[in-house]
């Protein structure tokens, strides 16, 4: 039988069914954790205390499964709860003579109801954390055992449930929960994002699963298309099963090659030394973008030379050998630091912005380039780019103030080409330049001109609009012609339905946030570069973005996110 | 003491939870009362439900206001956080 619902972590897999069914959670064997001959409000706090013991434990989790930025949504509980909103009407409740756990329970889902009527999605979908916090302090209060199934001895399942929580998602073992299929559940839910970041197949949102899911099932899920099938035929069992030689899934820690032999490098944005960590885990080839102006955040003072070379050693360190690319300070456009006491522009995307406010402020950016040089002595993977350069004076204006500091060919000066200008000269500029690295986002923007941060343009901004995709074309004719290794740093090297693209435009360093890393690599391997190259030639050919999307097999609109 | 102060939400989902979480976070370090009003609707800064219910998406004008003690320097700590979540979400951390 085949049910429907919404994708929400790509991939496929078949395997036996676990389904997990909301019970009233039986009390824990050894009683209650709280003490009942307490009053109410003592085992409240009790409770609470505990909980917020067990979310920094699982916050703690989160950082090493699924990284610092995905951490923070376990923030979100911590912080509802101690949520005046919250746990001021849980405490009145039981002061006024309420159970503490039915207390808590209605509270929780009076508020998450308030919050899942909000007409954004995105805040909407908050409701489930709300939910999620509830069930954790009634657990508590009961001393429930954790309502997750026992999987130990297990190899391979797919698990069914009304719903996970947050916490539930981070629990689950990649090499054992081969999918995930809910009734509920949300593509914005902090559930997805785990989902996504963990590389577990998802479709939630599938009416009618619990009626008809029974444990050891087999079922197949495709969490592309959104589909859940359960009792498929064999053939459709086959189908699903890992082609011989496959290893999506497995970490690809060696370099990505094409069917018939083209070598394209896979590599990661960073903008710390745990980012380069996980995405050398993650099987990186390298660092194509260091965002250095994280560095310059969350201090209240600029960090000195010695600070910034702590930081850029550590990350050097850790690409372990594998190149690591430190863009130069970007801020201005929509940056702003607010530590520098920089004007408001009127049109601060044309403004002084990275290069250009580098050097209006050459007392800032002789301290970076001090710091990146005496990082490279000891790092010989280290390459430094320049943001926002328009024309090639800008590039000899940094390579004389490079030679002020030290030996200009001690490092590798490399360009991003984000600029209009800089692409038309790219000729000129990979002349001098030892790499070029293509800002997509960017380039896309200024050649559109399209805000890309204006709601009202998105269906405007498209970076497979014909004339983006000319200009990459020509960019890289001109690097290569020149013999300037010229790369991609752009959201669009990320969308694997694309890389094809790239690679027949010229593009062999394709540089995407940590988790499209494995995606990315698997596009590769399954493409051969004379496909690529005749797409190429088709795609550049076209007269308008939706002919692209139609060549790419895309349906437009559709835009693969990442959380 | 009291200050008041308003400013324009930059980053593309506006104050959704993590930001808010953060808010809320950096708010409850201050003595001061602090309250965000969005048109004719306000919420504490140091609860994060009623940042959520107020519904704060981008584009949107706020006001913050600021009564104790230390209201000046949470406010300048607030507007310099409203920044960073326009920087964090610029340079392509994933905010959502």
């Amino acid at each position: 039988m085949m049910l429907s619902g919404v994708g929400v972590s790509s991939g496929r897999a078949c395997a036996p069914l676990v389904v997990l069914r909301a019970t009233d959670a039986p009390a824990h064997p050894a009683g209650p954790l709280t003490d009942t001959g307490r009053d109410g409000t003592g085992r409240l706090d009790e409770a609470v205390a505990v909980a917020q013991l067990e979310l920094d434990a699982v916050i703690e989790l989160a950082r090493t499964r699924v990284g610092d930025e995905h951490a923070a949504i376990f923030g979100v509980q911590r912080a509802l709860l101690d949520d005046p909103e919250w746990i001021g009407e849980v405490r009145s409740r039981v002061a006024a003579g309420d159970d503490p756990e039915a207390a808590v329970a209605h509270v929780s889902e009076d508020v998450a109801e308030m919050i899942a009527a909000l007409p954004d999605e995105y805040l909407s979908a908050r409701a489930a954390d709300i939910r999620d916090l509830g069930q954790r302090v009634v657990r508590l209060l009961r001393g429930a055992p954790q309502p997750l199934a026992d999987l130990a001895g297990e190899t391979a399942v797919v698990i069914a449930a009304h719903d996970l929580t947050p916490t539930d998602a981070l629990a689950l073992d990649p090499d054992v929960v081969k999918a995930v299929v809910t009734e509920a559940g949300a593509r914005t839910s902090h559930t997805s994002i785990v989902m996504r970041q963990l590389g577990i197949p998802a479709v939630v949102s599938v009416t009618g699963l619990l009626d008809q899911a029974r444990d050891g099932m087999i079922v197949a899920i495709d969490g592309d298309a959104g589909t859940c099938e359960l009792e498929p035929t064999d053939a459709v069992v086959r189908s699903f099963a890992p082609a011989p030689g496959h290893r999506s899934r497995l970490t690809r820690l060696e370099a990505a090659v094409t069917l018939d032999g083209t070598v394209v490098h896979v590599l990661a944005n960073a903008a710390s030394p745990a980012d380069v960590r996980r995405a050398v885990a993650q099987g990186a080839d390298g660092i194509g973008l260091y965002r250095t102006e994280f560095l310059f955040l969350g201090s209240d003072a600029l960090p000195d030379e010695a600070e910034q070379a702590r930081v850029y050693a550590e990350a050097a360190h850790a690409a372990d050998g594998r190149p690591i690319i430190f863009r130069t300070l970007d801020i201005g456009g929509d940056k702003h630091l607010p530590l520098l006491g920089l004007d408001i522009e009127a049109n601060p995307f044309l403004g002084v912005r990275g290069v250009r406010f580098s050097l209006s402020r050459t007392d800032l950016f002789e301290v970076q380039l001090r710091a990146l040089l005496r990082t490279a002595e000891q790092h010989a993977n280290l390459r430094v780019m320049l943001p926002m350069i328009t024309s090639v004076e800008e590039l000899e204006q940094v390579e004389e103030l490079v030679l002020t500091l030290g030996d200009v060919s001690a490092v590798a000066l490399g360009v991003m080409i984000e600029v209009p200008a800089a692409a038309t000269m790219a000729d000129a500029i990979a002349r001098r330049a030892a790499f070029l690295s293509v800002g997509t986002n960017d380039l896309t923007q200024y050649l559109l001109a399209v805000d890309r941060t204006n709601d009202t343009l998105v269906h405007l901004y498209n970076e497979l609009h014909p004339a983006v995709l000319r200009m990459l074309a020509s960019i890289a004719v001109d690097a290569l012609r020149e013999d300037t290794p010229v790369g991609i740093c752009g959201e669009l090297a990320g969308r694997a339905e694309v890389v094809p693209l790239l690679v027949g435009l010229g593009y062999r360093h394709l540089s995407v946030s940590p988790p499209r890393v494995q995606d990315v690599k698997d596009a590769v391997s399954r493409m051969t570069l004379e496909d690529a190259l005749a797409l190429a030639e088709r795609a550049v050919a076209c007269s308008r973005a939706s002919s692209v999307e139609e060549l790419l097999g895309l349906s437009a609109g559709i835009r693969p996110t990442d959380g | 003491m009291s200050e008041i102060r308003t400013l324009t939400v930059r980053n593309s989902s506006g104050l959704h939870a993590r930001p808010a979480a953060r808010l809320v976070e950096v708010a409850r370090g201050f003595e001061a009362e602090l309250v965000i009003e969005r048109g004719e609707k306000q919420a504490s800064c140091k609860s994060l439900i009623a940042i959520l219910k107020l519904g704060v998406l981008e584009g949107s004008e706020i006001t913050l206001r600021a009564d104790g003690p230390d209201a000046v320097p949470a406010l300048d700590r607030i507007e310099q956080l409203f920044d960073e979540f326009a920087i964090e979400q610029s340079a392509g951390g994933a905010v959502a």
